[in-house]
């Protein structure tokens, strides 16, 4: 059931000297979703070519906890993205800021302001698992972004995934339908966040995050869906059993046959008789 | 001269009897001509998507070094009670194809362990596909799909289907009390294998009704017809 850590660390830092060069079409952009996960505290997001920021840049305003972006669409390149109070003055320093956010072509991203496993705020972008599940199934993704230790994630009482870290992520396969989750912490089955009812709808990836502060008892849930990951079922068994056959034609050729016989066989005494 | 009377009852006899083989003859080639043919209408040409030879947008490429973004991002509150799926669109409840004396009840499928659409056992019921579009999804397509039938309760209520010629009408129910009236556009045997299962379930594009059973030669040693019967419908009004 676990998922390769590396696509959740930071994708950042990773040199593209080609992408900064070649054209960037509209159909390669990358989608980019912007998750907030920072407690108590509302928040303008910038987002920049270079380290400085201005007013133009802004890509959100009075961004609130607990809430998610619609996905952005933005050509592939080196960001540098930047979190201030908001209403504060951007050319000031920032409160989170991460630089060098690498952001491929057609890639699918979850930005996520959160806090580290110490407390402190921090920016991590998650690259988003979009293949295609089986006909019937749903994504289930859970992410660790809150300030807690390693934690085990149950559905319906039972670990389902265990030891997950800040800030890594796990996910799982599953039939669509509504999961009661809870997150606790690892090795315990008492829950520290919820349980609360996830929808795992068919053909899409369900975003869980672990978000807030163990310490300051405000850890909480943030959902994110990604539709459209669908697949068809792969046929469609419909019969068991031979249609009865039409048995017509048959009663047609034997009522034709018999009618010829009788034909034939009444033909020559007409003939006879006539004499 | 004239015949015995015996006689004249032989002759008219005799016509009598050819002229019922003729008729018998007769019928039989109306019904080879007129039977169903493996495709009718426009077959499942409906299901494709409209192809355009530039289906990419028109888009001036953006050059230079790391563009600025310029985008505004709206937020949305994201706690699992917001997040969960709004209303889905009435599913479907009744289907009749007055033309084909079909009249079936309709029941929410998903998907068995192998993969393949939920097909229920009732030969008087037929399934459609819940994970798909509903008759007042704007989108994509509504499928439908029933036994031709099963060694327990014979002929199934899509057996007719067959038997489906281009704009009969088809009318669908939903769990609202609309009815939903569409038009047959075509109908198409398919070898099972090589059924168009992306086209038959997208969820995009125009919305139409599939409606599915089986047909072709009947495979004793797999219990399944070597076909599906496919037949595909517009909405009219």
């Amino acid at each position: 059931m676990r998922r390769a850590l590396a696509a959740t660390a930071v994708v950042a830092v990773a040199a593209l000297p080609l992408a900064l060069t070649t054209p960037a079409h509209a159909a390669d952009d990358a989608s980019v979703v912007v998750v907030h996960g920072v407690p108590d505290l509302t928040v303008d997001v910038y987002g920049s070519a270079d380290t400085t920021y201005s007013a133009d840049e802004a890509l959100l305003e009075d961004f609130e906890p607990g809430t998610v972006t619609d996905p952005v669409k933005l050509p592939a390149g080196t960001y540098n993205l930047a979190v201030f109070p908001a209403g504060d003055d951007p050319s000031g320093d920032p409160a989170i800021e991460a630089t060098d956010v690498e952001v491929p072509a057609g890639a699918n991203i979850s930005v996520v302001a959160h806090l580290d496993a110490d407390g402190n705020p921090t920016l991590t972008p998650f690259v988003n698992d979009v293949d295609p599940v089986a006909a019937g199934q749903g994504r289930l993704v859970v992410r660790h972004t809150a300030a807690a230790p390693a934690v085990d994630v149950l559905a319906g009482g039972e670990a389902v995934f265990s030891g997950l870290t800040n800030p890594n992520e796990d996910s799982a396969d599953l039939p669509a339908g509504t999961v009661s989750a809870a997150v606790a912490l690892a090795g315990t089955t008492d829950p520290v966040i919820g349980p609360a009812d996830v929808d795992v709808a068919e053909g899409t990836s369900t975003i869980v995050y672990a978000w807030g502060s163990a310490e300051d008892d405000n850890l909480a849930l943030a959902v994110q869906t990604i539709g459209g990951l669908h697949s068809s079922p792969s046929g469609v068994p419909s019969g068991t059993a031979e249609l009865p056959a039409d048995s017509t034609p048959a009663l047609l050729l034997g009522a034709a046959g018999l009618a010829t016989l009788a034909a034939v066989g009444m033909g020559p005494r007409a003939r006879r008789s006539r004499v | 001269m004239s015949g015995s009377p015996s006689g004249r009852g032989w002759r008219l006899g005799a016509v009598l009897a050819a002229l019922v083989a003729l008729a018998c003859v007769v019928t039989l080639a109306v019904r080879v001509v007129t039977a169903p043919a493996d495709v009718e209408g426009d077959g499942l040409a409906a299901l494709r998507p409209a192809t355009s030879p530039s289906a990419s947008p028109a888009t001036s490429p953006t050059t230079g070094p790391a563009p600025t973004p310029s985008l505004r991002a709206t937020a949305r509150a994201a706690d699992p009670e917001s997040a969960r799926s709004g209303d889905r669109a009435a599913p479907p409840v009744r289907l009749r194809i007055p033309g084909l004396g079909v009249a079936a009840d309709v029941r929410p499928v998903g998907v068995q362990d192998d993969g393949a659409m939920v097909i229920p056992a009732a030969p008087t019921s037929v399934g459609w596909y819940r994970y798909g579009a509903a008759p007042a999804t704007p989108e994509g397509h509504t499928v439908i799909a029933g036994h031709v039938a099963t060694r327990e309760d014979g002929p199934g209520a899509l057996a007719p289907l067959a038997g489906a010629r281009e704009g009969m009408r088809v009318e669908v129910t939903d769990a609202d009390g609309v009815e939903h009236t569409y038009e047959v556009t075509g109908r198409e045997s398919v070898r099972k294998k090589a059924l168009p299962v992306d086209e038959i379930f997208a969820r995009d594009g125009a919305p139409r009704l599939v409606l599915i059973t089986c047909g072709g030669e009947y495979l004793p040693e797999l219990r399944a017809h070597r076909d599906n019967v496919v037949v595909t419908a517009a909405p009219v009004g």
